[in-house]
């Protein structure tokens, strides 16, 4: 029963290129953009990126020094032509996209490649139709509302962490990518970076290396966002700043000077999806969440429906985990990772390799590298929406619990607090129209 | 800190907790908050007291909520109040408020609408999906979306071929998010119908890769068939779309059905249909994919390849060893070698031994590093039973795997398989196999199994004795050293020659005088450079945890004060640079003389100075200075003054403390705790019980007192105590850093008092004072909000110069 009735712009493009000639497509010259969008895209086309925020993070993914682990970003990555970058500072944009165009003028030649173009509004970005997947590094009020904007646009989404700052948001990512069959991955790399070592501290949590679980230290707390108080005296905006689309969903209020990526967090927002992603990944907990929040030595904690006791604080004396880490205590030891280290007690216990009827999980060895697959063979990606819903809910729900001060019931599988509705008007925050998710 | 912005609606949701226990006092507070609102009160008031209802509010507040909503400065404090107010009483007040709005207030208030998901909105809704300006039209579609049901989506459809260009996408989105919700609820031909309608309606690729997945998944038993379709039959978004549902097809044939079309598809779609049914996880796949692994570019190969690692069974085994022995493309080695340690369907484990026996040395190698890495420890007693047989490439491939895999009860038989074999590369593998037990079990757990090795060391003949003196630096045992230290002089030089090999490389630090000796009486050059790298690495931590740090630094004096050689010093001083003792640095001081190593002898000196300076500041500022007059130039000249530096700014603050707490109180924050007072400011400084402190914070700043390390926590208070003796009445300046608010008492006097939340800024607070003749007490209060808890502070006088003769004691 399939539509045979039109000619989209890609069939028609193919059709009309066909009789053009072989030498037409030639690869890794056209950029799959000018073949529209939605199709399978070949290893002989480049997907077509566009980026939304060029500040520390967005700039290193973009161009390399941090995130994505590849020297150059995915600007100097031969499978990606970048063709849009996006940011409400004139500065960042400027010159983030005068750098996209000298390395590829530089490495593709004069006139071989589609020119990447700056954009201060990204609604202008996502509604090209030649631009396959987007990236987005914005300030953390903003990440859920242009990742489900851009994938309704049908752009396939990398999105930065916290991937929302609301349990609905959380929802509403989760429901979009499935709605639009897009593929969505979290940037929480810990998954696929670090030398594999959070996967490995995983495997043997889950082939019950340490005995049963019994409590897992995520080392930070919950976390959530809050508008400020709107009213007061202002600054004047500065040249080349758009104050609106920074502020984006947050409610409208004078400039004041502050324009960082986190300024509406609270708790652990930024970092916390880190820990919370390894902590559900160690639990096996990636379809289900806290069932019981409470508070314990002034920290968050909380306790899945199979008993295991999550503690938002680190374990005492260990100090492996800061880094994005956790520490899994079971009845037979306890293992602790982060970006640096994996370590167990007693030692032994991480030293044998893992054999092949213990519990495997996703294999990957590079986050970035495992979105671009996923575009192309349209396989789940190691942090798909799903898993980032039950990650970002974790740090959230503590979140909630950490402002309310008292113990707290969820219902993972209805994703509501159980008869309490204080609790459940927490689980979302007005946004400024014309804003919504 | 990071709570510091929004104190005030925090605080507020604190103070309301309080007043949820208690019902009489929550409808108090919310009267009172409903008067304000309804007062002349400021917008900043207003706007608190709506963040306060959105927690507390009945339905008594909605009605003063609904007036603000036509408010334009307001109405976002009354929406998010209202949104998530669990009574219809705020869904009325929402819904009555689009007639009385327009513009981005209505906008908003569409939205919350449609965030409360009450169907009874649908009506209201409906006719702004023809409104003039876009953004209505697509917020009240979005709306309707979200509230889903056959009505709202009827509507939608409604409007499907009428809504203008800007209001389409969200009406679209709107419907398919109808539509999923039935779905999900069971309504799967309701929901089929709206996909179908979506689908042949749309004009564009995005939608209709959408609408198509909703048709597969409403299809039933023929998903199957339209996967397929659209797999052979299109190229594009149909096809991507059915792609990403391979791995979730619910027909228990489904992954057969789908692996049948791998043959019609392009190499590229051939890639993602494997990459699918290998998320799928389902065996029945792998015969159809296992074809591919040896066939087409090599992204399919390598595709297909992995997969079978999680698909495949025994029988893919020896083309799997094939690969990852000879294949041209590194990937397909790369893939074919973790899969062979995935695969784990059927008897895999006999499969690979039975590579071993191969003729071809590149499938041993593979099938030995395979079994290896598997770590399956069972196989073992076959692989000890099946090595007697074998010779050439296949026993050193078995030897190999037992070097992985074998274990203390082992030990007899290996010696055995060194005793026994003729051939020098045989008995090679063999001895590393019982040196890989040696490396990984403890001296303790093969003690029991070391009588025959022992005997074999001592009896054996000489092939056997050289074989395992060649691991013998593994072990710790007294039996194995009391061989080793008579062997160095025995009558046959192939045994002494793998003695002093074993002493050279050992890691029992009771053979450290014959390690010693080699160093002083060989002349043999490359004996020695090789008995100091032993020496270097004897001392390391990993290797002798038991030693003292003045233990190594002891042996490597000795071992430097009997070498010549510009080569064996640097190695020796590396080795001191990683001692974090002053003893190293007074070793390392002595060859500062020494031309020849002058510039590593400084580098060490500063590596173990940065390790060391804040607990033995005089020793490293004596060395470093020493260093500086030795000629150290450049860049160890500038990091040695960056370290004098550092011990000047840390003696400067005062580190020597005594503190007490954390202090707390129930409902109170840091803020509130930081005016009440407890014992320490209440009552005699003698009655408390103070305890050390040591100085240093996580962050590295030597002069830092970290209370978060030492109590942790958040929402309290801790003290800090200490004394200053002055020699004269003198005016001083204590400049003071904190991590999160500070108050000062000198002498029971009130000095300084900063309720701030705040990171550490060294010097950040300047607060003059005057210091009395003698003992003077200095008290301290810090309060903790969250995360970072820590303080500094360091006296001066006025004009910031030193002041001289301060002593400082917290005893």
């Amino acid at each position: 029963m399939i539509k045979d009735n039109r000619v989209s712009r890609r069939t028609f493009l193919n059709k009309s290129l066909s009789a053009l000639g072989a030498s037409a497509l030639a690869p890794m010259i056209l950029p799959s953009s000018v073949l529209g969008r939605g199709g399978m895209i070949p290893p002989s086309e480049r997907v077509t990126m566009g980026f939304i925020g060029i500040g520390t993070q967005g700039r290193g993914h973009l161009l390399g020094g941090a995130w994505t682990y590849l020297t150059g970003g995915y600007t100097g990555r031969d499978d990606v032509q970048v063709l849009a970058v996006c940011d409400v500072w004139r500065d960042r944009r400027d010159d983030a996209c005068r750098r996209v165009n000298e390395h590829y003028s530089n490495t593709r030649g004069q006139g071989e490649y589609k020119p990447c173009k700056a954009y201060n509004d990204f609604r202008r970005l996502i509604e090209r139709d030649d631009i396959d997947a987007v990236l987005i590094a914005t300030p953390a009020h903003w990440h859920a509302t242009m990742a489900v904007m851009a994938m309704a646009a049908g752009n396939d989404v990398y999105c930065e962490k916290p991937t929302a700052t609301t349990i609905f948001e959380a929802q509403s990512v989760l429901n979009t990518a499935r709605r639009h069959a897009r593929v969505f991955q979290a940037g929480t790399q810990q998954r696929s970076e670090y030398g594999g070592k959070f996967r490995r501290a995983c495997e043997f949590v889950r082939s019950g290396r340490i005995g049963r679980l019994k409590e897992i230290y995520a080392y930070r707390e919950g976390g959530g966002i809050l508008w400020p108080s709107r009213f007061g005296e202002g600054m004047p905006v500065p040249e080349g700043f758009d104050w609106d689309l920074y502020l984006g969903p947050a409610p409208m209020f004078p400039y004041d000077g502050r324009t960082g990526p986190h300024r509406f967090d609270i708790g652990n927002l930024n970092w916390g999806q880190h820990h919370y992603d390894i902590v559900q990944w160690g639990a096996g907990m990636d379809e289900s969440g806290p069932a019981k929040l409470f508070i314990e030595q002034g920290r968050t904690c909380y306790r899945y429906p199979n008993g295991v006791v999550v503690y938002g604080m680190p374990y005492p004396g260990e100090s492996v985990g800061m880094s994005g880490g956790a520490c899994f205590v079971g009845t037979d030891g306890r293992i602790a990772v982060d970006r640096e280290s994996l370590v167990s007690d007693p030692p032994e216990i991480i030293n044998e390799p893992l054999q092949p009827d213990e519990t495997h999980l996703y294999h990957s060895v590079s986050h970035s590298g495992n979105f671009l697959e996923c575009v192309r063979t349209r396989k789940k990606p190691i942090c798909d929406a799903d898993i980032a819903k039950r990650a970002a809910s974790a740090l959230l729900l503590a979140g909630i619990v950490k402002q309310l001060q008292r113990p707290l019931e969820w219902d993972p599988a209805h994703e509501r607090f159980v008869d309490d509705a204080e609790a459940n008007r927490m689980l979302h925050i007005a946004k400024r129209p014309p804003w919504r998710i | 800190m990071r709570y510091l912005l929004n104190i005030a609606v925090i605080a507020g949701t604190f103070f309301l907790q309080t007043a949820l226990y208690d019902a009489g006092a929550a409808s108090g507070q919310e009267r009172q908050l409903i008067e304000l609102l309804r007062s002349d009160a400021s917008l900043h008031e207003k706007d608190a007291a709506c963040a306060q209802l959105k927690h507390i509010g009945t339905v008594e507040c909605v009605d003063v909520l609904s007036e603000l909503l036509t408010n334009p400065e307001l109405s976002h404090s009354a929406r998010y109040a209202l949104e998530l107010m669990e009574f219809s009483e705020a869904g009325d007040a929402l819904i009555n408020a689009l007639g009385e709005t327009d513009g981005q207030i209505r906008i908003g208030i569409i939205n919350s609408v449609g965030i409360r998901g009450d169907k009874r909105a649908v009506p209201a809704l409906k006719p702004l999906l023809a409104a003039g300006d876009a953004g209505t039209a697509s917020a009240a579609a979005a709306a309707l979306g979200r509230i889903g049901g056959e009505d709202a989506a009827a509507v939608l459809v409604g409007v499907l071929q009428t809504s203008g260009a800007e209001a389409r996408e969200a009406v679209v989105d709107s419907i398919l998010a109808c539509a999923q919700a039935m779905l999900s609820d069971g309504k799967t031909k309701a929901a089929n119908r709206i996909f179908k309608a979506l689908y042949d309606a749309a004009d564009d690729d995005v939608v209709r890769a959408a609408a198509f997945r909703g048709i597969i998944l409403s299809s039933g038993e023929k998903a199957i068939g339209l996967v397929k379709a659209a797999l052979n039959d299109r190229r594009g978004p149909e096809q991507a779309a059915a792609m990403g549902l391979v791995r979730g097809l619910k027909a228990s044939d489904a992954a057969e059905a789908v692996a049948a079309m791998l043959p019609d598809l392009t190499p590229h779609e051939r890639e993602a249909l494997i990459e699918n049914l290998a998320q799928r996880g389902d065996p029945a796949a792998a015969p159809k994919i296992a074809v591919y692994m040896g066939e087409g570019p090599a992204e399919v190969r390598v595709a297909a390849i992995k997969a079978i690692g999680l698909l495949g069974n025994a029988v893919h085994v020896s083309a799997l060893v094939r690969i990852a022995a000879a294949d041209t493309d590194t990937g397909a080695r790369k893939a074919a070698r973790y899969a062979l340690l995935r695969i784990n369907r059927g008897d895999v484990n006999t499969a690979l031994l039975t590579q071993l026996e191969s003729d071809n040395r590149g499938i041993v190698t593979e099938a030995a590093r395979a079994l290896s890495e598997r770590g399956e420890r069972g196989i073992v007693p076959d692989l000890l039973e099946s090595a007697q047989k074998l010779s050439g490439n296949a026993f050193v491939g078995a030897c190999s795997v037992l070097q992985a895999l074998a274990g203390p009860a082992d030990v007899p038989a290996l010696v055995g398989l060194v005793s026994s074999t003729e051939n020098a590369d045989e008995r090679i593998a063999a001895a590393n196999a019982l040196g890989g037990v040696f490396r990984r079990a403890s001296t303790a757990e093969v003690g029991s199994a070391l009588e025959e090795f022992t005997h074999a060391l001592r009896n054996g003949d000489v092939r056997t004795r050289v074989a395992l003196l060649g691991v013998c630096a593994e072990l710790a045992d007294e039996r194995i050293r009391n061989v080793v230290r008579s062997a160095v002089h025995d009558e046959d030089a192939a045994v002494r020659r793998a003695a002093v090999d074993a002493v050279c490389e050992t890691r029992d630090p009771e053979l450290m005088p014959e390690l010693l000796e080699i160093v002083s009486v060989t002349d043999d050059a490359e004996v020695r450079l090789r008995a100091v790298r032993g020496s270097a690495q004897l001392i390391d931590p990993e290797v002798t945890p038991g030693l003292s740090d003045g233990e190594r630094v002891d042996f490597l004096e000795s071992v430097l004060n009997e070498v010549s050689g510009r080569r064996e010093k640097w190695i020796l001083l590396s080795a001191l640079a990683k001692v974090s003792h002053p003893r190293a640095l007074e070793v390392i001081r002595t060859t500062f003389a020494d031309t020849e190593v002058r510039a590593e002898a400084i580098q060490a000196a500063i590596q173990v100075s940065r390790e060391i300076y804040d607990l033995h500041p005089d020793v490293v500022e004596t060395v470093l200075k020493q260093a500086l007059d030795a000629g150290a130039s450049g860049t160890p000249a500038q990091e040695a003054r960056e370290i004098l530096a550092m011990i000047n700014e840390l003696t400067a603050y005062i580190t020597d403390w005594k503190v007490a707490g954390p202090y707390r109180m129930e409902g109170q924050n840091y803020a509130a705790l930081f005016d009440t007072p407890f014992p320490p400011e209440r009552d005699n400084l003698q009655s408390i019980e103070w305890r050390d402190i040591e100085p240093g914070s996580a962050a590295g700043a030597g002069y830092v007192i970290d209370l978060l390390n030492k109590f942790g926590g958040e929402q309290c208070v801790a003290y800090a105590v200490t004394r200053l003796h002055s020699a004269t009445k003198q005016p001083v300046r204590f400049l003071i850093g904190s991590d999160d608010g500070i108050k000062v008492w000198l002498n029971g006097d009130l000095i300084h008092a900063n309720n701030v939340a705040r990171p550490i800024t060294p010097d950040s607070d300047a607060v003059d004072a005057v210091l009395e003749k003698g003992w003077n007490t200095l008290l301290l209060k810090v309060s903790q909000n969250n995360l970072g808890w820590e303080f500094c502070v360091r006296p001066v006088a006025p004009d910031g110069t030193e002041i001289e003769g301060l002593r400082i004691d917290s005893t």
